[in-house]
């Protein structure tokens, strides 16, 4: 038993004496037993001493009766917290002299983090689903949870693996009041043990989750019956060492040193990998056929595989990835074709293959030896024989004419559910995949029924149409930051192409071949632009998954029947508005259900279905990305926001409003109609961070509504942060970028539309509607700017909600710019929200006009705000 | 304050072996200052500033090296001595440093960049003590005696974080 394993044990013990009572035989037991665990430790002195003392006060309980058990359990209690101080000393010590050489490798490491942060992710939709009685979810679920176990006992990762384990049990029980939530919190604190093992912190303790997963657990079903006798036999389950003790029985225990360990580790998920490749490539290889390349890439994974396994002296590993090799060598001479059943012999090896790697696994997990995999020597005389040319028994369908690979599955002799496939049809569109690499995904069938299936399929329909020149996707990882200066230096590059081809000196050369490579070198970058952009996309799947927890999580809370549907996960969009969007998006879908859906009865008496729908999706929609939050409550009452509105004293005459005005006042800052707050909503916060939130992003949030028939909320986001439409206006001798979004109009006032205000503060009446004016020179201390605001150019600029006018001198052009920080010296500025690299090579900065917009002092209805931004507000208009 | 002064005048006693090295010298009027070497990255001859509204005097504003937008900060008016017409002696060092974990670009406009200079630890003094109140030596690490001339070595991350935060200061206070 490793330190960690160790602590893991002590912290399970130090529960198990809390939760002992002298008059329970079991539970004494269980304290007994983890202390003989713990035994098994090479132990510091000190600590071996104290167990024996533990021990011995043990017995002494098993005598002792009443208040004197109670305080030889307080002993036995100190005693323990004695030992967990010894042994993390003891850890500390050690790692302290591992220093140099870690036991895992960090890189792989947070390779397992990440992958295990995904994999969680998606558990947490499995649970979701399978709380709804999905099978295949929850069989997904299992697998995958236990994947993890056994990723996280590979890294030694003790208490991840233990409170996997405990999850696992709680899987096989019936899904309960509270199944799915033990299960979520399970999930979260894996997640955060995952995260802490990616940054090289110890894990986290186990013992709350573990209680809480074991304890909690509602009556067992009958088949656990035997298990209600021992009440503690639940924890018991929990402990890591179970299984080893089970295994002990069959297997002798094999001690390996922590380097054998970490290359097993290495050996096993390279091997994994390379196993699943194996997959994809024959499957590919049934539907096109094989070419050279696939036959050396199967190769190649065969031939690492048998190194390794050669190395690290796992004899049946070795001998089958060896006969299957020489197989396969065969096919890379052209001696043997690689079609029909030849393939099916490959998938035959690499299901074997697989199969003994779990052994592996679960031998390196429990330190026992590895199980021989049975059947080997067959394969591996099918493999010599294939390899020697002899005929291999074809074991294959009837051609089934134009028939669809979902009925050739369902059919004899691979039987597959039709109600798998029709799931799997579903969850198609959804992912865009196969159906067969989704049935194989969902693990409802095996890569070589599908094969089989598909050269039914295949036998009749022309290959030609078959192949519909479908490669696998291969990706590599890559450093954020890498990706990140790419598409710094790719914006450097458009910059300076911009700047060469308007150079007066270039403008001015005829020659057509200068023109022309000067296009081409024009085209190259845009393109490298579009590439370096899509590099930072990322889909929005992550932060769906999140809502539809938080949705399930909720509506628990306000005791409401939701259900969270979600389409187009796969929407991309830049990364760093993935994660900005999450907040809006929750406060969003809080709305939605606290004060969008109304309770079951209300919903029963309209004629609506109980269960409320709040529907969340995300698609482009010309040149920007829409995220749509669609509930079918009861919609928005135009009369309630319109009086508390005016209670507020938000409007003064709500008549004069259009209906989207008065649907945007719920984006004021403290504004709820909620009659009371309940733990969810009704703060008044929620709506005013999105709209904020939004317009950060420099996107839009619109609102439709029916009455009784619901609301959408939409979100309409631009494309990339990187870059934005900006109007470059000149004001003196200084030029500066005004984002085009925020810009309603520009005109050229004369003398009738000025109005001054007690002499105090501009105003210029547009069209009745009278604003305010900002001279931007005096916000900006310019120069020889245009003083005579009817020579000059007023742009009326619109943000949160506010309008102003803006005095410059004259608009210079419209165009793209690509946001860059001021540098880090100078990260706030007031008013100014970034710079832009102009084409003639000087900096612009880009004016923040939510904070100019904040001067205006004046609301969205025209009543002056706070007093401090009304005295600036003077200061800078007066005239 | 006089506590502090003396505490850091003893720390760079002791330390003025640790301070030992090249130094690009510069001038500022007739003064002489050296930044050490391994936080300028390299000096570019003066070319147009944008001027970034609302911030100290000293911040001549901002530019574009290379594609990078880069802050410039004024020496002469950040020491509070007169401003001077441009000539074409007068250049842009950009320096990159790193405070609190966090790395800065900047560029500082001097008068004109003199040499490189190897400065030994018998060669530098402690920063002088003008006496509580009276100058603000804490951005200055030493003094560096070369032949005749006096050069006052700077702690470049100090003027300029300096400046940054009052930078910031004045924002909040406008």
């Amino acid at each position: 038993m490793t330190t960690p394993q160790a602590l893991a044990v002590l912290d399970e013990l130090a529960a198990a004496v809390m939760a002992a009572d002298p008059s329970d035989a079991s539970s004494i037991e269980q304290v007994a037993k983890l202390l003989a665990q713990l035994r098994t430790h090479p132990l510091a002195q000190d600590a071996a001493g104290l167990i024996d003392r533990c021990s011995a006060q043990l017995e002494a309980l098993s005598e002792a009766e009443g208040d004197e058990a109670q305080s030889a359990l307080d002993q036995i209690c100190s005693n323990v917290s004695e030992i967990q101080r010894c042994l993390e000393a003891a850890q500390a010590a050690e790692k302290a002299a591992g220093a140099s050489s870690p036991l895992v490798d960090p890189a792989l490491m947070r390779e397992f983090a990440d992958g295990a942060r995904t994999s969680l992710d998606e558990a947490e939709t499995e649970i979701l689903a399978a709380e709804q009685g999905d099978e295949e979810a929850l069989g997904m679920l299992c697998r995958r949870i236990h994947t993890l176990k056994g990723e996280s006992g590979v890294l030694g990762l003790s208490a991840s693996a233990t409170v996997c384990h405990a999850v696992e049990e709680v899987l096989q029980r019936t899904p309960g009041a509270d199944w799915a939530d033990r299960l979520l919190r399970a999930c979260d604190w894996l997640r955060s043990a995952a995260i802490d093992a990616a940054e090289g912190r110890p894990e986290p303790s186990a013992t709350t989750i573990l209680h809480y997963l074991a304890k909690q657990a509602p009556p067992p079903a009958p088949a656990a019956e035997a298990a209600l006798a021992i009440p503690a036999a639940e924890i018991r389950i929990a402990a890591p060492s179970t299984p080893a003790v089970e295994a002990t029985c069959q297997q002798p225990r094999v001690e390996r040193d922590e380097e054998t360990i970490a290359l097993f580790a290495e050996f096993l998920h390279e091997s994994e990998d390379g196993l699943g490749r194996v997959d994809q490539v024959l499957m590919n290889v049934e539907r096109e056929g094989a070419d050279p390349e696939a036959v050396n890439l199967l190769f190649r994974i065969f031939h690492t595989i048998k190194g390794v396994a050669g190395a690290l002296e796992v004899q049946q590993v070795t001998s089958l990835a060896h006969a299957t090799e020489s197989m396969l060598n065969r096919v890379r001479e052209g001696k043997l074709e690689l079609r029909g059943p030849v393939v099916d012999l490959v998938f035959d090896s690499t299901e074997m293959a697989a199969s003994m790697m779990r052994k592996v696994r679960r031998g390196i997990e429990t330190g026992t030896e590895f199980e021989l995999t049975e059947g080997l020597q067959g394969l591996l005389d099918r493999l010599e024989a294939a390899r020697q040319g002899a005929p291999v028994a074809e074991s294959q369908p009837d051609p089934l004419p134009g028939m669809r690979l979902g009925e050739i599955l369902s059919m004899p002799p691979l039987d597959v559910p039709s109600a798998v496939i029709d799931e799997a049809l579903k969850a198609q569109k959804v992912t865009g995949r196969r159906l067969g690499e989704e049935l194989i995904a969902q693990g409802a069938v095996k890569p070589k029924q599908v094969a089989q299936a598909l050269r039914a399929q295949n036998a009749v329909v022309d290959p030609s149409t078959g192949a519909q020149g479908h490669r696998l996707q291969e990706t590599i990882k890559v450093d954020l930051a890498r990706v990140d200066s790419l598409v710094e230096m790719i914006g450097e590059l458009v910059i300076v192409e911009t700047m060469v081809a308007h150079a007066p000196e270039v403008v001015s050369l005829t020659s057509p071949r200068v023109q022309n490579y000067l296009s081409q070198l024009s085209k190259i970058t845009r393109d490298l632009q579009d590439v370096g952009m899509r590099m930072r996309m990322v889909p929005v799947r992550g932060v769906f998954q999140k809502m539809a927890r938080m949705a399930r999580d909720l509506g628990k809370k306000a005791d409401k029947q939701v259900q969270l549907i979600t389409s187009g996960e796969g929407t991309e969009m830049d990364r760093s508005m993935v994660e900005q969007v999450g907040d809006p998006l929750v406060h969003m879908i809080r709305n939605s259900l606290d004060h969008g859906l109304e309770p079951a009865e209300d919903r029963l008496r309209v004629g609506k279905p109980a269960m409320g729908t709040v529907r969340l999706s995300a698609f482009h929609e010309g040149g920007s990305i829409v995220i749509e939050v669609a509930d079918d409550g009861r919609g928005l009452d135009r009369e309630t926001i319109a009086r508390k509105a005016l209670s507020k004293g938000l409007i003064s005459d709500p008549d004069k409003l259009t209906d989207a005005e008065v649907y945007n006042l719920i984006f004021a800052p403290g504004f709820s109609t909620a009659a009371q707050v309940t733990e969810i909503s009704g703060r008044g916060v929620g709506m005013d961070v999105v709209k904020r939130n939004v317009e950060k992003m420099r996107g839009r949030v619109l609102i439709s509504t029916k009455r009784g028939e619901g609301t959408t909320f939409k979100i309409v986001l631009p494309l990339t942060l990187a870059i934005i439409d900006g109007m470059l206006v000149r004001c003196g001798e200084e030029r500066y970028i005004l984002p085009t979004l925020s810009i309603i109009e520009s005109i050229q006032p004369d003398a009738s539309m000025l109005v001054s205000f007690a002499s105090k503060g501009e105003l210029v009446n547009v069209r009745g509607e009278i604003l305010p004016l900002m001279r931007l020179d005096r916000l900006f201390v310019v120069a020889g700017a245009q003083q005579d605001p009817t020579r000059g150019l007023v742009v009326i600029v619109e943000s949160l909600g506010k309008k102003l006018g803006l005095l410059v001198d004259e608009v210079i052009t419209q165009q793209q710019v690509v946001i860059k920080s001021l540098g880090t010296g100078l990260a706030n500025i007031r008013f100014v929200s970034g710079a832009a690299i102009l084409s003639d090579g000087r900096v612009g900065l880009i004016l923040n006009m939510a904070e100019i917009g904040g001067l205006a002092g004046l609301d969205e209805v025209g009543r002056p705000k706070e007093r401090a931004t009304r005295e600036q507000f003077s200061q800078v208009c007066a005239p | 304050m006089n506590e502090q002064a003396a505490a850091i005048a003893t720390a760079s006693l002791s330390a003025s072996a640790g301070l030992a090295g090249k130094y690009m010298t510069f001038k500022l009027a007739n003064e002489e200052y050296g930044l050490e070497i391994l936080k300028v990255r390299e000096i570019i001859g003066l070319m147009d500033i944008t001027r970034v509204p609302r911030t100290r005097e000293f911040i001549r504003g901002v530019i574009n090296l290379r594609g990078k937008v880069i802050p410039v900060v004024d020496l002469r008016l950040k020491f509070d001595m007169d401003r001077i017409e441009a000539t074409d002696q007068t250049v842009i060092i950009v320096v990159q440093y790193r405070t609190e974990g966090q790395d800065y670009t900047m560029g500082i406009l001097v008068d004109e960049v003199l040499e490189v200079l190897s400065i030994a630890p018998d060669q530098i003094e402690p920063p002088p003590d003008f006496g509580s109140g009276a100058l603000d030596t804490d951005f200055i690490l030493g003094i560096g005696k070369a032949e005749k001339r006096v050069i006052f070595l700077l702690d470049i991350g100090k003027v300029l974080s300096a400046a940054e935060s009052r930078n910031v200061q004045a924002t909040a206070q406008s």
